[in-house]
């Protein structure tokens, strides 16, 4: 019984070839928009990431569950690999919530799972542009009253990751596991898609 | 006020909050364990001794409903891996044993009952048998996919807990019980102490050690207390090793000293 626990946490074998993220029917061209970093400055996604093994989040600072969970498993698994490889990798979290994300709270949140995690904020308008260009769900803001500041945020939960051809071609949706993104991330940089 | 009341603590998947929620069937289980302890000691003596004990018994009960119940039952269900850890030590570790320290006279005191379901009981809490029942339900209940299976729904989740006290009584039974088969000698209940918990301490030290996350309801648990899933798990871990090792080294300590006492008291005479 302890062996069948020990065989478990070491995981079943896995292909080293087979990617735990979903595959996309059809891969998403890198993204081109424009928002501003937690430092102030202007982001333009498609230059600043080309060519770089790029995972894109949306969700806010204040989300109980989904953000939070996938944030802390990337941060995790990155910090497995080698320091040259973690500096292959970047991790863009953009910020459905704007109202509540200022630059400081965004930077502090992403500073608690890896200081190089680059945090991006706008106007809602940009926000949505953001989204259209990556092609997920609007985020909508669920308020129980107006004026309510304690409301949650729908939002994509699943993140992309952008490979060095400039495209997603698989989405890890809520869910993922600390080992599926140890074992992806490291193929992903090897160019699996 | 209070509203989707659930009637046992399993994970639900929503941030947690400190705000009281009732779990109308660990009430009742706490009842019936009460209930069902009250009918063991019932008529037992009423020696000093033996009241002791049943004051110790009542406490066991307590402990039994205040590690199902709010909060600790909905932590260990669905959001922290140690909140399971410290569950599991005080059913299996304080709860049974307790309880059993409060039956004790009662059920020594009486004539030993006859037919089947004592004759179950006999072979159930011989030191083999009791071992490997609660070793069995240690080990299996620690699988992650049983873990990530069965806590997921309240009939899951309480078949874990109900399983993790049938696991405590079997395992302290030997060691506390004069009946239903004889209280054995005090060297024989220090060794198979210390060899019924191996698989215990093999449990934890997995946990300690661990390259993941082993359990994804915790990894994927809304986060709190500021823990990462794996600092989570490794302090799962310590409880269960340290924990385990106070207890059942501290009843090994004291079972060993009333032994030594007992033979300088028997040489002095």
């Amino acid at each position: 019984m302890v062996a069948l626990l020990i065989a478990a946490c070491g995981g079943p074998a896995r292909d080293s070839q087979a990617l735990h993220g979903a595959k996309l029917p059809q891969p998403i061209a890198r993204p081109d928009f424009t928002l501003t970093d937690t430092h102030g400055r202007p982001f333009a996604f498609r230059k600043e990431t080309q060519g770089q093994l790029t995972l894109l989040a949306f969700g806010y600072t204040h989300c109980p569950d989904v953000c939070p969970v996938q944030m802390a498993n990337i941060a995790a698994a990155m910090r497995r690999l080698p320091r040259s490889d973690q500096e292959r990798i970047r991790v863009v979290f953009v910020t459905t919530d704007p109202p509540r994300d200022s630059a400081q709270r965004l930077r502090t949140w992403l500073d608690s799972f890896n200081p190089a995690f680059i945090g991006l904020r706008g106007t809602d308008a940009e926000i949505e542009t953001a989204e259209h260009a990556v092609g997920v769900a609007l985020a909508t803001r669920e308020a129980s009253a107006p004026g309510d500041t304690s409301y949650t945020v729908g939002h994509a939960a699943q993140v992309y990751a952008f490979t060095a051809d400039d495209s997603a071609h698989r989405a890890y949706p809520f869910g993922t596991l600390q080992q599926d993104w140890a074992h992806d991330l490291p193929e992903l940089l090897r160019g699996a898609r | 006020m209070v509203t989707n009341v659930q009637w046992w603590c399993s994970a639900q998947g929503i941030a947690w909050t400190w705000k009281w929620r009732p779990y109308p069937g660990i009430w009742l289980m706490a009842l019936g364990i009460g209930g069902a302890y009250w009918a063991a000691v019932r008529g037992g003596p009423s020696t000093p001794d033996a009241r002791r004990r049943r004051l110790i018994g009542w406490i066991g009960v307590v402990l039994a409903w205040a590690s199902l119940d709010w909060p600790l039952g909905p932590l260990a269900s669905g959001y922290l891996a140690s909140a399971h850890a410290v569950q599991f030590l005080m059913l299996t570790m304080v709860v049974s044993p307790l309880i059993l320290v409060g039956i004790e006279p009662a059920l020594g005191s009486r004539p030993a009952p006859t037919g089947p379901a004592w004759r179950v009981l006999r072979v159930a809490t011989m030191p083999l048998t009791a071992a490997i029942i609660f070793n069995i339900i240690a080990a299996a209940t620690h699988v992650p996919a049983v873990v990530d299976g069965f806590m997921v729904s309240q009939l899951g989740a309480f078949a874990l807990d109900l399983s993790w006290l049938v696991a405590g009584f079997a395992l302290w039974w030997p060691v506390v019980m004069s009946v239903p088969v004889r209280d054995f000698p005090v060297l024989f209940k220090i060794l198979y102490l210390f060899l019924a918990t191996l698989v215990h301490s093999g449990i934890a030290t997995v946990m300690l050690f661990a390259e993941f996350p082993i359990y994804s309801i915790y990894q994927l648990a809304p986060p709190m207390a500021g823990l990462t899933a794996m600092q989570d798990l490794q302090i799962a871990g310590a409880i269960m090793e340290v924990g385990g090792l106070v207890v059942t080294f501290g009843v090994m300590t004291a079972l060993f000293f009333s032994y030594v006492n007992r033979t300088a008291a028997a040489d002095e005479r």
